[in-house]
């Protein structure tokens, strides 16, 4: 497509482009683009100069207008030396075991996973340690995993011998919905604010002089997912004299406590799962289900604490292959919350033609209500002059250290364009793929599946293994056309691949993971990102991404294909 | 000297220059989460001593400074969670603001302009203002998208809104 040909970027574009965000061939279509277009390049200027705005009131006012630290920082020396103490006298298994671990990826959730991976091969080596070394152990490691993902506000039902309430904890809401439990805990000195969470079972658990720990593996036949750890700790010398945590096994999720009082009184929690995880923008109120008034505490009555009906969940899955029928589901901002009972389709700033397949494909269906909105526009300012935006060049003014090598091996520039276009069209497709895969995964977690009827499980994972294959195509090809080239610059061939994880849901984020990788190191081997290691390195991690990125979809296809029930 | 110690002292260096560098960037950030001074003093350097933890654990980290800011976010988070008893911190912006250029007019021009940027700003949506800030500091699209559990697209898309809101501030 010709430069003046091409029409003005989409909405968002140029910001994208301006921070460096596009595909090398998207990046440069616009580069094109905008040496023809005043329009745009007013546009980038105009985008230019707000971010300049964002660097003075950084620097300006919240440099100046913030407070000053109270104390002088401290001189972390003391603290590099207790953790080197702290590591140095752990158990050889313990570090025997950190050495098989998977390396941490970059991603949260993905950290999450190898966290939980790493945890579980650390448990064959500590089983045989005391349950007190057990019960620490595996706080600590499931501290770490809550520690490294987001903490969405969550919902939990809570059991006394006389009442039964719903609390939201992590949603910044004053803990002051259940007087009396409170102060049974608060006597006990354990965290009323977020009693269902490791860190605060662990930070009671540290507190007591004297305590008993017993560990279990409870696994759950009937839904391998739901096996978990449960810690119970028992002591004398605290208000609380009996306390347990069930962990799951996959992700080190609290699932349950109990915790028995000298006063004889009992409290149950256990974690709602009725709302899938979704960014917070999408949630209409911190409980998930009716927004909450503003003011008003959270949900007390145990009605509204029931799990989402199945109906609910059957509906949603149909909005999902609904809007995947028009491929909505591919990188359109499109967001799926519940708001009263009904279904709410929104999305910002969507082309006017996949509006109109979305109204097509939703507008028959009950319950389900569709919102678009247009972003503010801003009035274009007045011309600018004809000169050039000091635009970011991805690729630098340095030549990329593999460009002139496989230009000459790929017989000259045009062929070398070629290949790189069709790479990154590639590697877009995968990260769309990959990314569907990823949100159908967190919509319908293992739990709210179980909730589908037969047929509605068939459908989700026929969803599921759709985008796999889809992926699976397109990075078959960007295999094909990589492998050779890369051996020839001297790529060594990949090790063995690792995965673990035990239900689709899991596998579809180390999928995701496992593309961004490929995404990024390709990005460095056409010269559109610097290199974090020696340029000679990348041929051989490109091939370990790639090898990572096949096993990956095909584990995710093993577990999709597999329904275990 | 042994091998893992000579590690756990490159370790000590390279941790404890990112520290000098931007600890004070990470306690701005956790002061605009709602953090009081104190306790995001104490969660700043908590999160460095975190990152020392993890690289002596031998983890690989691509963007340390990324790291530090996605665990500073979360750590802050679960802080400002615990301090809900009390009223979250609420900075008296702007009297403090002191302009650079030391001309009193383009000062004062200055400092409306930066008033009006706050006030766009405050207005902005919770992750709107989140990925901005997080942008501010130097973060790409996925590091944010990681930091918030949200996708590196729908950070583009926050971002992009958080920019036309602040745009119109050059025309008031």
């Amino acid at each position: 497509m010709s430069s003046l040909g091409m029409r003005h970027p989409e909405e968002g574009q140029l910001l994208r482009y301006l921070d460096g965000e596009l595909p090398g061939r998207r990046a440069r279509q616009i580069r094109k683009h905008l040496e023809a277009c005043w329009h745009c390049r007013a546009e980038l200027e105009e985008l230019e100069s707000t971010a300049g705005d964002c660097v003075r009131y950084r620097k300006n006012v919240l440099g100046t207008c913030l407070p000053p630290p109270p104390d002088p920082w401290q001189d972390l020396s003391l603290g590099f030396d207790r953790i080197d103490a702290s590591l140095g006298g752990e158990s050889l298994a313990a570090r025997l075991a950190r050495v098989i671990s998977l390396p941490r990826p970059a991603v949260p959730w993905a950290v999450t996973g190898a966290i939980a991976v790493a945890v579980v091969s650390t448990i064959v080596y500590q089983w045989r340690e005391t349950p007190s070394v057990q019960a620490a152990a595996l706080l600590k490691k499931a501290v770490a995993v809550a520690d490294s993902r987001p903490r969405p506000a969550r919902r939990i039902r809570i059991r006394t011998a006389s009442v039964q309430l719903t609390r939201v904890v992590g949603a910044g809401q004053p803990a002051s919905d259940a007087p009396a439990i409170e102060r049974l805990f608060r006597s006990a000195n354990y965290n009323w604010d977020d009693p269902l969470s490791a860190r605060s079972f662990e930070t009671w658990r540290d507190q007591l002089p004297a305590k008993r720990d017993e560990v279990a593996a409870i696994e759950d036949p009937q839904s391998p997912d739901r096996n978990s750890y449960r810690i119970q700790t028992t002591t004398d010398a605290s208000e609380l004299v009996s306390a347990s945590l069930k962990l799951r096994m996959t992700d080190f999720e609290p699932l349950e406590g109990r915790f028995e009082f000298r006063s004889r009184d009992w409290v149950e929690m256990t974690e709602l799962t009725d709302q899938p995880t979704l960014p917070a923008s999408t949630v209409a109120g911190a409980t998930g289900g009716m927004p909450r008034q503003p003011g008003m505490p959270p949900d007390r009555v145990e009605a509204s604490a029931e799990p989402m009906n199945p109906a609910g969940v059957a509906e949603e899955l149909q909005v999902v292959a609904a809007l995947h029928q028009v491929g909505a589901d591919l990188g359109d901002p499109v967001e799926i919350a519940r708001e009263s009972g009904q279904i709410l389709v929104s999305g910002t700033g969507i082309p006017p033609q996949h509006q109109k397949q979305i109204h097509e494909a939703l507008d028959s269906m009950p319950g389900v209500v569709v919102r678009f909105s247009e972003p503010g526009g801003v009035p274009s300012g007045p011309g600018a002059p004809p000169e050039t935006p000091a635009l970011r060049d991805s690729a630098g003014s340095a030549p990329p250290p593999f460009q002139a090598r496989l230009e000459e091996r790929l017989g000259g520039r045009p062929q070398y364009e070629r290949f790189s276009s069709q790479l990154l069209d590639g590697s877009d497709a995968v990260m769309s793929r990959a990314y569907a895969l990823r949100r159908l995964a967190q919509q319908f977690p293992p739990d709210v599946e179980r909730q589908l009827s037969a047929e509605g499980r068939r459908q989700l994972r026929d969803l599921g293994r759709e985008h796999v294959a889809a992926l699976a195509r397109q990075s078959g090809e960007m295999d094909a056309a990589l492998s050779r080239i890369l051996a020839a610059l001297g790529g060594a061939p990949p090790g063995e691949v690792r995965l673990e994880s035990a239900a689709w849901q899991p596998a579809s984020e180390e999928l995701l993971s496992a593309a961004r990788r490929v995404e990024t190191v390709l990005a460095v081997l056409l010269g559109m990102a610097p290199p974090d290691n020696p340029a000679d390195h990348i041929p051989s991690q490109l091939l370990a991404a790639l090898a990572q990125l096949r096993a990956s979809q095909e584990h995710c296809q093993r577990l999709l294909s597999y329904d275990g029930r | 000297m042994s091998g893992q110690e000579r590690n756990a002292a490159a370790l000590r260096d390279e941790v404890g220059k990112l520290y000098e560098e931007a600890r004070d960037d990470v306690y701005r950030y956790l002061l605009t989460l709602g953090l009081h001074p104190p306790r995001a003093q104490e969660a700043a350097q908590e999160v460095f001593l975190r990152l020392y933890t993890t690289l002596r654990k031998g983890e690989k980290l691509e963007n340390p400074r990324a790291w530090v800011f996605r665990v500073a976010h979360n750590l802050g988070l679960k802080m400002r969670a615990r301090q809900n008893s009390e009223t979250p911190f609420d900075p008296q912006w702007g009297e403090q603001y002191a302009g650079q250029s030391g001309n009193p007019e383009s000062e004062l021009l200055e400092r409306e302009r930066m008033t009006r940027f706050h006030s766009a700003v405050e207005g902005l949506s919770e992750q709107q203002r989140r990925c901005l800030f997080l942008r501010m500091e130097g973060l790409r699209y996925p590091e944010i998208g990681s930091a918030l559990g949200i996708s590196a697209s729908t950070v583009g898309e926050f971002l992009r809104r958080a920019m036309e809101r602040l745009k119109k501030v050059r025309y008031e």
